[in-house]
This record gives C-alpha cells, structure tokens and sequence, in this order.
C-alpha cells in the first residue's frame, strides 16, 4: 500500500468513524492477564523461540519477549500466544 | 471443547519439524489455511499439531523446501479400529441396551391421578384414555394439552387439569370445581331471576330491601342476607350495648317473591313460500373405479332430471394408484313446490309459531295472567311478523351466596 493511499484511507476512516482494524487492516491486539495474547491480522511468523516471538504486520512488525512462550493456535490472519510475556513492542 | 472432539474424529497429528528457519515452512501453511496448533520449540526442532486432513498439504510444503517433518504422536478414532473389531458384541450390545433404553422410556409406564375427591379416578382414567393417554401409551401418540383440554370438556366437574410427564411416569393432577352447596346454611341473598313487578312477598328469614309494587331487574337483591340488629338507643341509652351485638351478621335468605313476569315468542310466515320436495323417482347408478378410470356397471348415464341430489357411498381402498373399489350412486329427483299464503292464513301460521315458541319458553308451573299477540311487520311485509307475550306470576327469588371478602368486621 502506498503512503498516499493510507493516508487517504486513514482521513477516510477517521471522518466516517470506522474501526480501522477491519479497514485498513491494522493488527488489534488483546491481553488477557499476563499470560494470554490474541493478535489478529498479522502477516506471518518471522521468528519464534519460547522467550522471543517476532511476527509481520502490515507495517513494521510485532516483539514480544517472554519466558516460555507457546503459540497456541495459528490462522491465516489470526493467533493466539500463551506463556508468560514481559514486553510488547512494536518496531519498523 | 466440541471441535476438539471433532478434531480427534478426523484424527490428530502431532509433527516435529527439523531445519533452520522453521517459522516458513508454518507461514506456508497457515497462508494455505492449514489449521496449526500446540506450536512449541524443543530444542532446535519445533513441534506442532495438526489435522490428518491438513497433514498430506504440509508434508508436500516441508518436503518442497528441503525441511524434514517427523510425526511424533498420532491420536483419533480410527486407530482404536483394532479394538473395536475385537469387541464388537460388546459395542453391538451397549448401543442395543442404550437404544432399548431410550425407546421403552418413551412410553408411559405408570399413570396416577391426583386431586380428585368426588370425580371417581377410573373415569378420569377412562376418559384420559380416549384423548390418547393410558398406561403403556407411547408418548408420541398424544399431546398433552390435547389431553388436559379433553379432560376439562368432557368432565365439567373439573375446574383444572394439568398433565405432568415426567419420565415414564404421568400425573394427571385435577382440582374440582367447588359449587356452591345449595342445601346448607351458607349465607345467602335471594335474587331476582328475572326482569318484573314484585306482587307478593313472603320473608321466612332474612331482610327484604323490595316491597310489593316494586320493579326490580335480574340480578337485583330481593331478600338481604346481611342482617342489620335493631336497636332501638333512645330507649336503651342507658343500657350498656356489647359492641358485637350491633354488628351485622349473615344469615340464609329464605322466602318467596312472586312477581309478575313477562314471556315472549316469535313467529313468522312468509306470503310466498318456495320448498324443495323429493319427487319420489330415483335412479341408481353403480361403479367399479380403478385409480383414476371409472367402468360404470348399471346406469352409465346421468339421469335426465331436472333438480337432483346425489347420495353416495361405496368401499374404496386406497392404493398408491388412486382409490380402488366398489360405489354406488343414487339420484333422488327434486322438485320446487310454490306455495301461496293469502293474508290471513299466513297470520294464523305465524301466530301459531309464535304461541308454540311461547310455550317452549314458559315454565312449567307459571300461573299464567294473560296471553296476547301483536303483529309486528308492516302491511306491505312480504313476511308477516308476530310476537306472542304473557304476562306470568311466578316465584323469581333465587340463591346467591354471599360472597366472604365482604369484610363485616369494618362495619
């Protein structure tokens, strides 16, 4: 997607008030406690370990840090971590 | 829960997969839509689940890009195949016994009554009966507010029926009506029955609140249970009264109240009357009918009448080809007979009517003061019209009970 191209999506969706995870899929994530992770529109796996998992986003991409970190479930847009995590972080 | 269960239907497999950069070979498939869970690092090798169904596709991606997939463990229905062969009289035998199970359970084993004290149990039990309900009834064979319905229609004594099933066992729970006990000494008003003018009274206890000459209406009290003590206070000023005894009380109305009353009936004559009458011919007409085709046997013609009912009847058996059997038609000529009343005459029919439908509605002791009849329809009328009345005396005073949420103690 072009820079241009998002940002008219992103004014678009700021204007009209739609969640912008179903339109411009940007990841949404949800933490339950400290030992449960749901990740929803990502873009594959880059590296896994049990104390480090990275992951693709749209754009840049997803580290989490943890101790004995066990992917759970995996889907084509979809996934769900368990173990217990440290760190969220989001780099380009 | 649930798709785990499927999951172990269609059979699991847990793989182990070997090689550096194991994360492409999982993207792979997940992009594929393989369903992969459980993915876990051991070592340097990870371990992950998936379907058997999704196992062939992941094997050809593994392989395609030089990773080594290993199968650890295997779980699902199908490998207790062995099993299964080897005890299949058991297998046969437990569904045989839950099977048997579930369909005599099904049925109504025992069936109680409950709540009836004057309506006997074996005619609730009979009549439970015809709506479908018995004991050994399967219990698809009848509904249960069929049965209560039935119940309540055809026993008038019931006020409330209530079919509870549960399990094999039925209760029929039934509550009786309480009528109101005519011959005991419940309090009671006497009302009036009919619409009239009271001529005669005769109070044997009770108050009356009508006197004679009075025009009372249905449903008006004519002797008053509620009874009010007189006392006369001047005279007793100085008399210390009990409080309870100032206080009305309720007693059983008895007495009579002749009143008179007024009956009436209706009767009409038409000047000109059209009936249909059989003319006595008939012709008879018999068939074999085989599905759709008919082979008349006798009378293979309509007869030639001009008015006509049909009667028939016939035995049939039904067939996936149609109705087959035997039948038989016969045709009964009718005729329009025209018949003319002149004025006179049509007055009398009616008038007659009118005192018959008169009679019908009189009861039987009423001492009866006068008949007279009144031609209601207008002279030009195609329909003379009459009504008969009489005027009757009769006793109009009925039994009401007092109702008890009239609270006498706040009086």
């Amino acid at each position: 997607m072009s820079k241009r191209k998002e940002l008219v999506n992103k004014i678009m969706t700021d204007f009209f008030a739609i969640p912008k995870d179903l339109v411009l899929d940007l990841p949404k994530i949800t933490i339950v406690g400290r030992d449960e992770l749901y990740l929803e529109n990502h873009r594959g796996i880059i590296e896994y370990s049990p104390h480090r998992i990275r992951i693709n986003l749209i754009r840049g991409f997803l580290e989490i840090e943890g101790r004995d970190m066990v992917i759970k479930a995996l889907l084509a847009e979809e996934m769900s971590i368990t173990g217990e995590i440290y760190l969220v972080r989001f780099m380009d | 829960m649930a798709i785990r269960f499927f999951d172990l239907v269609g059979g699991i497999k847990k793989v182990r997969l070997q090689g550096k950069r194991q994360e492409r070979v999982i993207n792979m498939a997940s992009a594929r839509g393989i369903y992969i869970w459980g993915i876990r690092k051991v070592g340097d090798r990870i371990e992950f689940r998936v379907r058997d169904s999704g196992f062939e596709a992941l094997k050809h991606i593994a392989e395609e890009n030089g990773y080594e997939l290993e199968v650890v463990e295997e779980k699902g229905f199908y490998l207790w195949r062995g099993i299964i062969r080897r005890r299949l009289g058991f297998i046969v035998g437990a569904l045989v016994f839950i099977l048997a199970l579930y369909f005599l359970s099904s049925f109504v084993w025992t069936l109680e009554v409950s709540g009836n004290q004057k309506v006997d149990k074996n005619k609730i039990l009979i009549i439970a009966a015809k709506y479908g309900l018995y004991e050994g009834a399967p219990k698809w064979s009848f509904k249960r507010s069929e049965v209560e319905e039935g119940l309540l229609k055809d026993l008038s004594q019931l006020s409330y029926v209530k079919v509870d099933i549960r399990g094999v066992k039925a209760n029929i729970e039934v509550v009786e009506k309480i009528l109101p006990d005519e011959n005991a000494n419940t309090p009671c008003h006497l009302v009036a029955s009919r619409d009239g003018i009271v001529c005669d009274m005769l109070v044997l206890q009770g108050e009356p609140s009508v006197k004679i000459g009075d025009v009372v209406a249905k449903g008006d009290i004519l002797i008053s249970g509620i009874v009010f003590p007189h006392y006369d206070l001047q005279e007793e000023e100085d008399e210390d009264i009990p409080l309870e005894e100032l206080k009305p009380y309720t007693v059983r109305a008895r007495g009579e109240v002749k009143a008179r009353v007024w009956y009436e009936g209706y009767g009409e004559c038409p000047l000109k009357k059209e009936e249909v009458l059989l003319t006595g011919k008939s012709y008879q007409r018999f068939y074999f009918k085989a599905g759709e085709k008919i082979f008349w046997l006798k009378g293979d013609k309509k007869p030639d009448f001009v008015m006509a009912t049909r009667k028939k009847r016939g035995k049939f058996i039904k067939t996936p080809w149609g109705d087959w059997g035997w039948g038989e038609e016969v045709w009964l000529e009718e005729m329009k007979k025209t018949t003319v009343y002149s004025e006179e005459e049509a007055l009398k029919i009616a008038r007659q009517k009118a005192l018959k439908a008169l009679k019908a509605e009189l009861p039987r002791q009423a001492k009866r003061l006068e008949t007279k009849t009144e031609v209601i329809s207008t002279p030009g009328d195609a329909i003379i019209r009459v009504k008969a009345q009489a005027e009757v005396i009769e006793n109009i005073a009925v039994c009401q009970p007092i109702e008890k949420k009239i609270n006498l103690a706040n009086w």
